[in-house]
């Protein structure tokens, strides 16, 4: 079982509307198993652990700024494919998903996908 | 996923009538059913994942020897399509559509086949699948931990749900393939094709495990007899139960021969007996399809080191 590890950093704009809640969903296609930690930047606090359904993250105008934290592993469940693909949907972000794919080498292998989320 | 089982053992056989090795579930569907027609398994399997890699694959399986396999369907990302779905997917016939293609070269004789294996239907009882879908939140939640994930419960986790996969109430497979021989020197062409199906039916919280079989190969030669003729179709029952001692296994085929106009049938009981973990005790009895000579009974004791009981694959 070996760990692929890959970071990524990400700027996200959000809407006008200073009162709209952002809320986060987190996908693993390719019928993979995965499961995500979510917390602020410099906060020890986790805000969910494991499957991510409509997680909220906030009021806009508390969240302008700050940075989210996100890593999620997928393990390859998949025999007919060593892809993986997740997926972050921001409800209330100008761009509402990011998507992010890669390959493990061999079945059973976990991809350990790191993302900062900036909203600005 | 790939299990490896290495059994490091010698095996003791006490034939009391016959020295043939006695095999069940024949009939099941062949993994890579090219592989099978081509008449030897390749030593590597190239499994391409994007469609540039399935293009170069295929040209150099054309130029020299080798095998690949790949899923369509697979071949690019499915974003939305979840664990779940798949589980919950009753007909993933895309989904499980994989082709196998290999070629062989021997002096100046050449092979090639070409095969496709897929899932046309298969369910789960709603007990089984609220099993894996607990195991699957106690397995997101392992990987939910971030960069402190504990591998040792992850694989067990892994190894869990894997085991609730393979308890399928209905499973419908279906698989086909041709291969084809050449000689360069002598233009000699010989053809190969066959064709399986299983349904294989597991009853509820049952150890009992039903498949009804059935395979049509054909085998045409050519002038020079580079192969003999033949062609049979073949049904059956194959009965299983998988205890934690003991395994009993129970296979009937029914042959038809066409080139002969006649019919045969196979029957193969087999027991397995855990005496203590390494040591099983082993006893088997049949009938073959030859008409004389066909009864063969075997007892014996596999010793190995695998603590891991051997199981008839269905």
């Amino acid at each position: 079982m070996a760990i692929k590890k890959r970071s990524e950093e990400v700027d996200l704009s959000l809407i006008d509307d200073q009162q709209a809640h952002v809320i986060l969903n987190v996908t693993i296609g390719n019928a993979q198993i995965g499961g995500s930690l979510v917390k602020w930047k410099h906060s020890s606090d986790i805000l969910k652990k494991g499957r991510i359904v409509n997680l909220d993250l906030g009021y806009i105008s508390a969240i302008k700024g700050k940075t989210l934290t996100i890593i999620t592993n997928v393990l390859d469940d998949n025999e007919q494919t060593n892809g993986v693909v997740v997926t972050y949907y921001f409800q209330n972000c100008t761009i509402a998903a990011k998507m992010f794919n890669d390959t493990v080498d061999a079945d059973g292998d976990i991809f350990q996908l790191k993302v900062e989320f900036t909203f600005n | 996923m790939k299990s490896s089982i290495i059994v490091i053992a010698f095996i003791l056989w006490i034939n009391m009538i016959g020295a043939q090795p006695i095999q069940i579930n024949d009939l099941n569907i062949p993994t890579s059913p090219a592989f099978v027609l081509l008449g030897k398994s390749p030593a590597t399997i190239e499994k391409p994942s994007n469609p540039k890699a399935v293009g170069l694959s295929l040209i150099n399986l054309w130029q020299s020897s080798g095998a690949i396999e790949f899923t369509p369907y697979w071949l690019s990302n499915k974003p939305a399509y979840t664990f779940a779905d798949n589980i919950k997917n009753k007909n993933p016939i895309f989904q499980t559509l994989a082709f196998s293609i290999a070629s062989s070269k021997d002096d100046s004789i050449s092979n090639i086949a070409v095969g496709f294996r897929t899932q046309l239907a298969k369910s789960y009882s709603q007990n089984t699948i609220k099993l894996i879908e607990e195991k699957l939140t106690e397995l997101e939640n392992a990987l939910g931990e971030g960069e402190n994930i504990d591998q040792n419960k992850i694989k067990s986790l892994h190894k869990d749900i894997n085991k609730l996969k393979a308890q399928t109430n209905w499973v419908l497979e279906l698989a086909g393939a041709f291969s084809g021989t050449s000689s360069t020197t002598e233009s000699i062409t010989a053809q190969r094709s066959g064709i399986w199906a299983n349904l294989k039916w597991t009853p509820d919280n049952s150890p009992i495990t039903l498949v009804g079989l059935a395979r049509y190969l054909s085998t045409k030669g050519n002038p020079a007899k580079l192969s003999k003729d033949s062609s049979f179709f073949d049904y059956g029952i194959n009965i299983s139960h998988q205890g934690d001692e003991f395994d009993l296994q129970f296979e009937f085929v029914k042959r038809n021969s066409k080139v002969d106009n006649a019919s045969y049938d196979r029957l193969v009981f087999i027991a397995n007996y855990q005496i203590m973990p390494g040591i099983v005790a082993v006893a088997s009895f049949g009938k073959d399809y030859t008409k004389v000579n066909n009864v063969f009974s075997a007892i014996g004791i596999k010793f190995g080191l695998s603590t891991e009981k051997m199981r008839a694959k269905s």
